[in-house]
């Protein structure tokens, strides 16, 4: 093998990991990737290369003004561009989605995942006006919601399943790998 | 010759000496341990015999006994502590003592005067909870088996966290004691309820109304009072085990617990020692609302030590300390909380020859809680926050009982020291001297009148002065009690200088250092009826208005910040509700009981105070075997429905949510005394697996197991 291969996994997971930590992966595949604090700067990924790419990037974790009556709140938000297509699964778990499931419903909506959209990721409950969502309405926490997010590379066609974890202090944790 | 006719002999007299001897009869009495009254209905049955008989009208018994061997006999009545003793064909004549508790009407209470009072004879109506209820609850802490009562709710509070409310008031407005002194050490303002285990406690004492006469600061709208268990005059050795598991998994709150009780209880001449260790660990999963917690460790080690130096002077040392350590883990970040408390009184009363009774106690309490959060991936520290609280208190009164009539004067002195982290001048310092005096007389044979003044005067403010008048009527078995008072509380040292920024959601929380502090008039007017040995029933009305109540605010944006200021100011509002409470002997093995809540709290413009579920009922259902030492309880407690509010910090206003149904929360135990000094409890907490995930009950049906044993 692909012995050249393995080492360029290897330090390919060590690259991601020196600025976005790999933790314990159930599946070897699983890429972890940790954000820096949005607060200090945007985070721009390219799900393909595994590398930060504000140029070519596929899906983003940035501050978000949200105003709602009297407050302005520099919120986090996750941020699509247009280059995917993005889907939704609620119905399987995240390991056991191996190959693409089907009848996917692709959509072109990049506002999907951010603050108000009806798949968003980072759900901050006190701003929260999604009739649909049934958290407790008066918690100042950020809510991580438990979808698993197939994105489509428009270009590539290679497509890859994401499963946000965790959001704590600013700083964002989630997980992907690439589906057939 | 002689041999035949002693043989014959034998043959015919000593099968009927056997039989003479064999069956024997024992009269006797069974009375009520404090009034000394005989006690009707009680069973005494003789488990080796599987025979018994009732006591009848008077108390009193004559049992038959088939057997010259020493046997067991079990004493049981549903209103009385079991007992089990052994008798033999030597007793002829004896006397039953059985302690009663299921009505309290003779019991000695103390958080309504502050001295030690018969219910029956204390004006102010106090509501209690006994060694019976606790013992029939699977409650670990004070928090959950306060939760059981009527009138007393979990909802979330402006803070984002979930607070008890009682009668529909905030927690901290009422006062908690443990053994009639106040708790140091609060987070956001409150006492945090779950830290007191139950284990050591004997009972606990409730009265509504203000009550600042006598304690001061906090008793605003009610004073709860948490007694802890006496030394009693014997060496015993005791270890207890619970356990709580869930039954029925919940992904957000699952919750269990195992707790371990050691104690050892020591006389030696005139000096009792009494020592026990509780260890608890709570494990939970992606548990508690605001947090996410994992695993949390409580330990408590509780010293008492009381020398008896002479028949008038009393030396008490007590010691108390109290370590919890919190641990939450997460994919990013691991957080550990770090609570310990320690206290020590030592506590001196002297009895003059002319009946004065001296009482002194120097206390000192100290609190200290951290808070650290670090990240995994590069162990780095994110938040590292520590507060930190000093007391010294010095206490001396002197009191003269005389024919019913008691008069008490007081004074007490106090210096608080108060340290955080997040604020800049880090140690702030509140001195505090008060006086009282109390005069509790006794006219007219059918007349209790209690009348109590105290005056603080705290660093920065001018002289409190509290006053409190109460009267009782006693019209053959009717009590009628009333009271009047004011009450006060002094603003935290959170609200007055904690400065803190919630930059992401885009507030920030600021101290106000001009804040007064807030006050409350009010009283209670109530009535009870005590059939004896059949039915208790009492009704209780509750009125308290506050007045520059301190409120969470909005106050916009201030100097061009982006972030919205939040700080605190003094409003008005009124608290009151009406409460039934009634018991019932039904007969010898069963009892009920129940509770029935009323609230219509109200703020200054007429709107209903929001989390105050109107009307809230509570029943509980007692056995208890007649033959075996079996024992079964059910208790429900049902809330009417109502709707809900969570407060939006952006508007300053409470946002109602859809109506709640009503709702019913059920619970059963069973206890068996295996041996007389083996028991153990079992039972299942909220079998019907009702919960709620904004506004509770938080946990599914839950295992509960407890075993207990003294030698």
């Amino acid at each position: 093998m692909n012995f050249k291969k393995l080492i360029s996994f290897t330090l390919f997971l060590i690259i991601v990991g020196c600025e976005k930590q790999n933790t314990n992966n159930e599946n070897s595949l699983d890429i972890t990737i940790i954000t820096p604090d949005y607060e200090e700067e945007s985070f721009y990924l390219n799900l393909t290369t595994g590398l930060e790419n504000s140029q070519d990037w596929h899906v983003s974790l940035q501050k978000m003004m949200v105003t709602s009556g009297v407050i302005t709140a520099p919120l986090p938000t996750i941020i699509t561009n247009s280059s995917s297509l993005i889907s939704i699964e609620s119905n399987i778990d995240y390991d056991d989605l191996i190959t693409l499931p089907a009848n996917t419903n692709w959509l072109a909506d990049t506002t999907l995942l951010s603050h108000d959209g009806d798949y968003v990721v980072l759900d901050y409950q006190f701003l929260c006006e999604n009739p649909n969502h049934d958290h407790p309405p008066n918690t100042h926490e950020i809510l991580v919601w438990d979808f698993i997010y197939l994105f489509k590379i428009i270009e590539t066609g290679r497509i890859y399943k994401i499963k946000f974890e965790e959001y704590e202090s600013g700083i964002v944790l989630f997980k992907y790998s690439e589906i057939e | 010759m002689k041999i035949k006719y002693l043989y014959l002999l034998s043959f015919f007299v000593f099968p009927s000496l056997l039989l003479s001897q064999n069956k024997y009869y024992i009269n006797g009495i069974v009375v009520d341990s404090k009034t000394l009254l005989g006690i009707p209905d009680v069973n005494l049955y003789l488990p080796d015999l599987k025979s018994g008989v009732s006591t009848k009208k008077d108390g009193s018994f004559r049992l038959k006994i088939n057997d010259e061997n020493e046997i067991q006999l079990f004493i049981s009545h549903i209103a009385y502590v079991s007992k089990n003793m052994s008798i033999n064909n030597q007793m002829n004549k004896i006397t039953i003592k059985l302690d009663e508790n299921f009505f309290i009407s003779e019991d000695i209470v103390v958080t309504g005067t502050k001295s030690n009072k018969i219910y029956k004879n204390s004006p102010i109506a106090t509501e209690v909870i006994s060694k019976r209820d606790l013992e029939n609850s699977a409650a670990l802490n004070i928090k959950d088996l306060l939760l059981t009562q009527s009138g007393i709710s979990e909802s979330p509070s402006v803070y984002g966290g979930y607070d008890a409310t009682i009668q529909g008031m905030d927690s901290k407005n009422i006062l908690f004691l443990i053994d009639g002194q106040p708790i140091t050490g609060k987070f956001y303002n409150r006492v945090s309820l779950d830290q007191i285990s139950i284990n050591n406690i004997e009972k606990i004492e409730i009265t509504k109304g203000p009550s600042s006469s006598l304690y001061g600061s906090s008793s605003m709208g009610g004073t709860i009072n948490i007694l802890t268990k006496s030394i009693i005059n014997k060496n015993k050795i005791f270890w207890e085990i619970n356990n709580t598991s869930p039954i029925t998994e919940n992904n957000k709150y699952t919750i269990g617990s195992n707790n371990y009780v050691l104690g050892i209880n020591r006389k030696i001449g005139d000096v009792n020692i009494m020592s026990t260790i509780n260890n608890e660990k709570i494990f939970s999963k992606k548990i508690i609302k605001e947090s996410d917690i994992d695993e949390t460790n409580k330990q408590t080690i509780h010293a008492n030590f009381i020398w008896k130096i002479n028949e008038n002077n009393k030396l008490k040392f007590n010691s108390n300390h109290y370590l919890q350590n919190e641990t939450g883990q997460s994919l990013l970040i691991n957080t550990s909380t770090k609570i310990n408390r320690t206290n020590y009184i030592i506590n001196h009363k002297k009895l003059n020859k002319n009946g004065w009774n001296y009482n002194q106690s120097i206390n000192y309490q100290n609190y200290k809680r951290t808070y650290v959060e670090k990240w995994i991936h590069n162990n780095e520290i994110e938040t590292n926050d520590l507060s930190k609280e000093n007391s010294h208190e010095y206490k001396f009164s002197i009191n003269k009982k005389n024919h019913g009539n008691e008069i008490s004067v007081g004074l007490e002195l106090s210096k608080i020291q108060y340290q955080n982290n997040r604020v800049n001048e880090s140690e702030y310092n509140l001195n505090a001297q008060s006086i009282f005096t109390q005069y509790d007389m006794e006219i007219l044979n059918d007349y209790n009148i209690i009348l109590g003044l105290r005056l603080d005067k705290y660093s920065t403010y001018n002289i409190v002065y509290s006053p409190r008048i109460a009267v009782m009527k006693t019209l053959d078995r009717w009590k009628f009690r009333t009271s009047i008072g004011k009450g006060f509380r002094a603003p935290s040292f959170m609200e007055k200088f904690l400065n803190y920024n919630h930059a992401t959601f885009g507030y920030k929380v600021q101290g106000n250092e001009n804040l007064l502090p807030e006050k409350s008039f009010g009283g209670t007017l109530g009535a009870e009826y005590l059939h004896p040995n059949t039915y208790q029933i009492s009704v209780l009305f509750h009125y308290v208005k506050f007045i520059d109540h301190i409120m969470e605010n909005n106050l916009g944006k201030i100097n061009d910040s982006d972030l919205i200021t939040y700080s605190y100011h003094n409003i008005n509002n009124v608290y009151n509700g009406l409460e039934i409470r009634g018991k019932w002997k039904v007969t010898s093995t069963s009892s009920a009981s129940w509770e029935i809540n009323f609230m219509n709290n109200k703020d200054d413009d007429g709107k209903s105070i929001p989390n105050s579920p109107p009307l809230t009922i509570c029943n509980g259902y007692d056995y208890k075997s007649p033959k075996f030492p079996f024992g079964l309880t059910i208790n429900t407690k049902w809330t009417q429905s109502y709707r809900p509010a969570y407060h939006d910090i952006i508007n300053n206003e409470w946002i109602y949510d859809d109506k709640r149904k009503s709702f019913m929360v059920i619970d059963v135990f069973a206890n068996y005394l295996i041996k007389e000094s083996i028991k153990i409890n079992i039972g299942f907490t909220n079998i019907t697996n009702y919960t709620n995930d904004t506004y509770g009950p938080f946990t599914k049906k839950t295992l509960f197991l407890k075993l207990k044993h003294e030698f």
